[in-house]
């Protein structure tokens, strides 16, 4: 084999799989994860620990605002917290069951505050 | 998410780009495939300096922000770049083309092998959540503080477990959070991703034509996915950072135990400076590095092994005084329990030869190790051996010194298996020029 060639198949074993591979694993489907994936909410009857989720926000002093707005609601005990995918979540984590969770979220939304009974994250 | 990795990237260029300019002032480059082999040993040089520096601002109470970082970036690579000036060092021109023989192949395939790897683990490291206790309790709360509060924040620094650990892993947390745009935990792994092909990149750099490619990949490859490093990559802890940089620098003097160039002691001294300044037992690895250096060498070149010890003294007195004046204690093992050293020895010796964490390269290190001793390079034989043996003894001295910690391989319980991972590095490592010294020889006859 020619030096020239040698060198063409050198940098084909290195260049065909190291581009090629992030090709085929994006064409088979895998996605980028999105601040979506860090909510999940909770399937009716759910058995696992809950959160009354107020919504969430891009920035600490938007959550901050929702957060007075809540609390003024009358969920004193209610946080802001980071939800991992880069906003902040207002909640109150003192929900105990699905059917008590359930009537706190209808309260909520009764006094116009877009709450959601999402599963407590793990840790 | 694209934009934290997109500044996450940029960071970490930035510290190749100023570890690559260090090496410019250090040594010179003849091409820019010399500038590409080293591009690994610059990125993890570009780490150590910009950690090393900012553990002294802190303590010195200059505060930590997003200017202040890109700002001691520039000035680094611009105090490397002045030095290549002034140094007259050799500008790279041309690729350097390589050797086009057979073997080319054969380390194509194992880039190829390594990369493919890397990229798989990319997205393992980017997805990731903050799971060890270690790892919540105290590292990344450390560097949240650096991040937060711009600074050594007196309460977290004191009162989070471990607090005697220097802040280096911390100070590298912090700056990616700014790359980031916030301190995002899941993402801040891929960090740590950036850390392993460096490091990756930087023994591979190392080594070549210094051991045949085909020497070369197989125990890096190998290294990779034992199952304790598999399983340990990307916990947003210093454990594997202080190895690396521990490992590269004992890689680095055992080369300049053969060709003396004055480039390798000068970088393996800035790497151990940053390991003194990354964990407790860096100082241990540190000290153990330099004193098998002083064994092996000629008196003619205790000297320069003097001044790079002192250094390397020095660059843990910011963090020490600044731990003194806030009552943290120096974290050395309190006693010393003469009935532990029996059991303590055969778990260290047990937890280094478990092929269940390590595979088979503690093994296979011995046997190259042995063969380099008869029949290769005896001095680089006694090198690695004298160190080995020096780490293995530091990680029973830590079971017998902390009375709290059970004789067990359970990390719960005792760090020795964390400890260990400096050992089996180094092995894999050190056993492509371990076996090359065998196989030249045998060349030669």
């Amino acid at each position: 084999m020619s030096p020239h060639r040698l060198r063409l198949a050198a940098a084909a074993i290195v260049v065909v799989p190291l581009v090629g591979y992030p090709l085929v694993v994006a064409a088979d489907g895998a996605r980028s994860p999105t601040a979506d994936d860090c909510v999940h909410v909770a399937p009716e009857g759910s058995t696992e620990a809950l959160d009354l989720v107020f919504g969430r926000r891009d920035t600490w002093a938007e959550a901050d605002e929702l957060l007075e707005r809540v609390r003024g609601v009358g969920y004193v005990d209610a946080e802001a917290r980071p939800d991992g995918c880069w906003r902040w979540k207002v909640l109150y984590d003192g929900i105990e069951s699905y059917e008590q969770g359930a009537e706190s979220r209808a309260e909520a939304r009764g006094a116009g505050l877009e709450a959601e009974l999402e599963l407590e994250p793990p840790g | 998410m694209a934009r934290a990795l997109a500044g996450l990237a940029a960071l970490n260029v930035a510290y190749a780009v100023v570890g690559l300019s260090i090496l410019w002032g250090l040594r010179g480059f003849r091409t820019w495939g010399d500038v590409l082999r080293l591009a690994g040993l610059g990125y993890l040089l570009g780490v150590a300096a910009f950690g090393v520096l900012w553990t002294a601002l802190l303590t010195a109470g200059v505060p930590f922000g997003g200017i202040e970082v890109a700002g001691s970036l520039v000035i680094i690579g611009a105090a490397g770049a002045v030095t290549a000036l002034v140094r007259r060092s050799t500008v790279p021109h041309g690729i350097g083309r390589p050797r086009a023989t057979p073997i080319l192949l054969v380390s194509a395939a194992g880039i190829a092998l390594a990369g493919l790897y890397l990229e798989a683990l990319f997205r393992t490291a980017r997805l990731q959540s903050l799971q060890s206790y270690d790892a919540w309790a105290f590292w990344v709360p450390k560097g949240k503080a650096i991040f937060f509060f711009h600074g050594l924040d007196e309460h977290v620094f004191t009162t989070t477990p471990n607090a005697p650990y220097p802040p280096l892993q911390p100070i590298l947390d912090a700056a990616a959070f700014h790359a980031m745009g916030g301190a995002e935990v899941v993402t801040l792994h891929v960090q740590f991703w950036f850390l392993l092909v460096g490091a990756v990149a930087a023994v591979a750099g190392l080594l070549h034509g210094h051991a045949p490619e085909w020497i070369v990949w197989p125990p890096v490859l190998l290294v990779l996915v034992v199952p304790r490093l598999q399983e340990h990559l990307f916990v947003p802890q210093a454990d594997i950072l202080v190895d690396v940089l521990v490992v590269v620098a004992a890689l680095l003097l055992a080369l300049w135990l053969r060709d003396r160039a004055g480039w390798r002691l000068a970088a393996a001294t800035v790497l151990l400076a940053a390991s003194v300044n990354t964990k407790r037992e860096g100082i241990v690895f540190a000290a153990a590095v330099l004193v098998v250096a002083f064994a092996v060498s000629l008196p003619r070149y205790w000297l320069r092994l003097a001044v790079a010890a002192a250094a390397v003294a020095l660059a843990i007195l910011p963090w020490r005084i600044w731990a003194a004046q806030h009552d943290i204690p120096a974290g050395t093992p309190p006693s010393f329990d003469v009935d532990r050293i029996g059991a303590a020895v055969r778990l260290s010796f047990d937890v280094l030869y478990s092929t269940e964490r390590w595979s088979v390269v503690p093994l296979v290190a011995t046997i190259a190790l042995a063969a380099a001793a008869v029949w290769g390079d005896r001095r680089l034989a006694a090198y690695i051996g004298l160190l080995s043996l020096l780490l293995f003894a530091g990680g029973v001295w830590s079971t017998v010194g902390f009375v709290e910690l059970t004789l067990t391989a359970d990390e719960s319980g005792n760090p020795i298996v964390r400890y260990t991972g400096s050992i089996v590095l180094l092995a894999a490592a050190a056993l492509p020029l371990l076996l090359s010294s065998v196989w030249r020889r045998d060349e030669g006859t």
